[in-house]
């Protein structure tokens, strides 16, 4: 009757005195799935990962791990790895002995040690790096030999709390690939802890926003990106224009919704919308179209703006348009066939309405 | 000068003082009162009455027997108070590092008022505390154990000194703790390590130099250790110190005395260098990172 879970969180709730830092999460942590908790420092999700490692007593609630109740039971005993922002390596061990220490704490042969420490060290591609201290090693290396620590021994889960945090970005976004490619190798649940929205779009299964100790929206990469539930996801997972009106009209899938100054838009409307409701709509700036004035008569969402502000990214221009009352963010890609449009530009800002979300609850 | 000068020039430049100016009054107070005394102390032992170069008050504090048990005992207490300390004081240290912030804040508070007593003082109020009618033989014969002699002998001296040298170990031990990053006890529980094992594994022998350090210290102060075993020892407990005031203000011996002085101080170098090799040095070296 119940689904495999590898991990599931019950009315999982955690208390600072007063301040409420997790509130009454239930989750379930499919087996081998990477489960990424994605949200602002605050949010609760480090809290929630230190009760899971069993660092924290829940103040309510309960966690089972393949199916038992692990609320009580130490740290130690839980069977899980755990990758600590800053490696936590032991400074007084070379890097086998700090690698080998899950297994020597579980009494395994000496000669099994030495083999599942090379294993674990050639996964990480660290092979030849045994004899090194902690302090000898780079950034990433350290991180790799803590990784390498945490999954030698096989646990049930992993458990990464902001790992490639104190990392350059282009070193980060290599051990990005490279924690993908050994979570696929170990099929090993993950559950992992970010702030960095590019992080948790790019390496997870699974995404979970958090938001003051609750879970916002919990959903794949893609639709938790293309169809935001709430503006805070919207806003916090990548770029969004947020505009706010009122429910005119329902036709099928979609609804229009006017905007305070006489102009309207149709947006995909969940089926959540009542007539006269106040919603908020979330466009992404990439897919906003910049079109030369009545070049798209066809268009069911069109409107006019004038180019206020033009930044280049590098890969892209992102245009400020300012139509009717309100601004809105647009992205082209750079060196497509499309000219690029200087400021002052007259433009017409085109959108298919299923590329438009309203959100959920009132605007903002 | 105006603000924006201040924040152009954000190295600001050191006044021209010679640094041979800088340490002039440090170099003065050592030379005069330390280096001064100590080469004196050294001259002294290796003149004779009429002025020629000797090694004959060496030779004496060797071959007196009185003298070979002095220091005998001297380290024998200094070594078992370096024992003892280290037993009191990392505990003590352990919970003021790890435990609740306002119970370390107390208990920090509490190792260091005593320091603002004079040891006399303190040394004297001991004397009372521990008396054959004092509140310590008081309860050990109200549980029924009885009444123990707890002064005028070797348990009375190393209480003393035990007492006398907890805040100088208690402050080396902190410092180190306080450098050991307590998310390295998480890492070793999540990894398998029960809390004494982890303990044992990790926080113990990341702690080595300031055990370390810490004993060298007691050990060295202890060598010289003077009025609590005076006050607080039995006749059989005589240290290097006591013997040296007696021989100077008592028997006017001032080249034995001084003789015995760098025997003291060479003997407390080797304990020192003893000391560091066995653990201290590498852990010294290995905990840096």
């Amino acid at each position: 009757m119940t689904p495999a879970f590898a991990v599931e969180l019950k009315e999982l709730r955690h208390h600072y005195g007063e301040v409420v830092a997790v509130d009454s999460v239930d989750l379930g942590i499919v087996e081998g799935e990477f489960l990424t908790l994605l949200g602002p420092s605050g949010s609760g999700k480090s809290t929630l990962l230190m009760m899971i490692a069993g660092f924290l007593t829940p103040t309510a609630g309960q966690i089972f791990v393949g199916g038992r109740n692990i609320s009580d039971t130490p740290p130690h005993r839980r069977d899980m790895g755990m990758v600590f922002q800053n490696y936590a390596l032991f400074p007084h061990m070379t890097v086998a002995a700090n690698v080998g220490y899950p297994l020597r704490m579980r009494k395994v042969p000496r000669a099994d040690i030495r083999r599942r420490v090379a294993d674990a060290l050639e996964l990480v591609g660290l092979t030849g790096m045994d004899g090194r201290m902690p302090r000898q090693l780079s950034g990433g290396q350290q991180q790799r030999v803590a990784l390498a620590r945490a999954f030698v021994f096989e646990p049930k889960v992993l458990l990464m709390d902001e790992p490639l945090g104190a990392l350059d970005k282009k070193l980060r976004q290599q051990m990005q690939v490279e924690l993908k490619r050994i979570h696929r190798q170990l099929g090993v649940t993950v559950v992992y802890v970010t702030h960095d929205q590019e992080e948790a779009l790019t390496m997870s299964d699974r995404i979970v926003v958090m938001r003051a100790g609750r879970l916002e929206q919990v959903g794949p990469p893609a639709e938790i990106y293309n169809t935001p539930r709430s503006a805070f996801a919207a806003d916090f997972l990548g770029d969004s224009n947020l505009v706010t009106g009122r429910c005119a009209e329902l036709k099928d899938d979609l609804v229009r919704v006017e905007v305070g100054d006489g102009r309207s838009l149709w947006a995909r409307g969940f089926g959540a919308t009542d007539v006269d409701a106040a919603v908020t709509v979330s466009i992404r700036p990439e897919r906003l179209h910049l079109a030369a004035p009545g070049s798209d008569p066809d268009a069911l969402n069109c409107w006019q703006g004038t180019v206020v502000e033009k930044v280049y990214l590098g890969d892209a221009i992102r245009y400020r348009v300012e139509t009717g009352s309100t601004f809105l963010l647009a992205k082209r890609q750079e060196g497509g066939a499309a000219q690029e449009l200087d400021v002052g530009a007259k433009v017409d800002l085109t959108w298919e309405p299923e590329r438009a979300t309203v959100l959920e609850g009132r605007g903002e | 000068m105006s603000e924006a000068t201040a924040v152009a020039a954000p190295a600001r430049r050191r006044p021209r003082i010679p640094v041979v100016a800088l340490l002039l009054p440090v170099g003065l107070l050592l030379g005069a009162f330390f280096a001064y005394p100590l080469v004196s102390m050294i001259v002294t032992s290796l003149t004779t009455d009429s002025g020629g170069l000797t090694l004959e008050k060496y030779r004496e504090v060797l071959e007196v027997p009185t003298y070979a048990t002095v220091f005998r005992i001297t380290f024998e207490i200094a070594i078992s108070v370096t024992v003892t300390t280290v037993l009191v004081a990392y505990p003590l240290t352990y919970v003021i590092v790890t435990g609740p912030k306002l119970l370390g804040t107390i208990l920090r508070g509490l190792v260091i008022i005593p320091f603002l007593v004079s040891l006399l003082v303190r040394t004297y109020a001991w004397l009372v505390v521990l008396s054959p009618e004092g509140i310590v033989n008081d309860a050990l014969e109200s549980i029924g154990i009885g009444s123990v002699q707890l002064l005028y002998n070797r348990t009375g001296v190393i209480i003393g000194m035990t007492y006398a040298l907890l805040p100088y170990m208690v402050f080396a031990l902190y410092g180190n703790m306080r450098s050991v990053d307590l998310r390295l006890l998480q890492a070793a529980q999540n990894l398998g390590a029960s809390n004494w094992r982890a303990f044992r594994t990790v926080f113990l022998p990341l702690t080595f130099p300031g055990i370390a350090a810490g004993s060298i210290l007691v050990f060295i102060l202890s060598c010289g250790f003077f009025i609590t075993p005076k006050l607080m020892g039995g006749p059989s407990d005589v240290m290097v110190g006591a013997l040296i005031t007696t021989l100077v203000s008592e028997r006017g011996q001032a080249e034995d005395a001084a003789a015995i002085g760098t025997v003291l101080l060479a003997l407390t170098v080797v304990g020192f260098l003893v000391i560091s090799r066995f653990i201290g040095l590498r852990s010294l070296l290995e905990s840096r990172g």
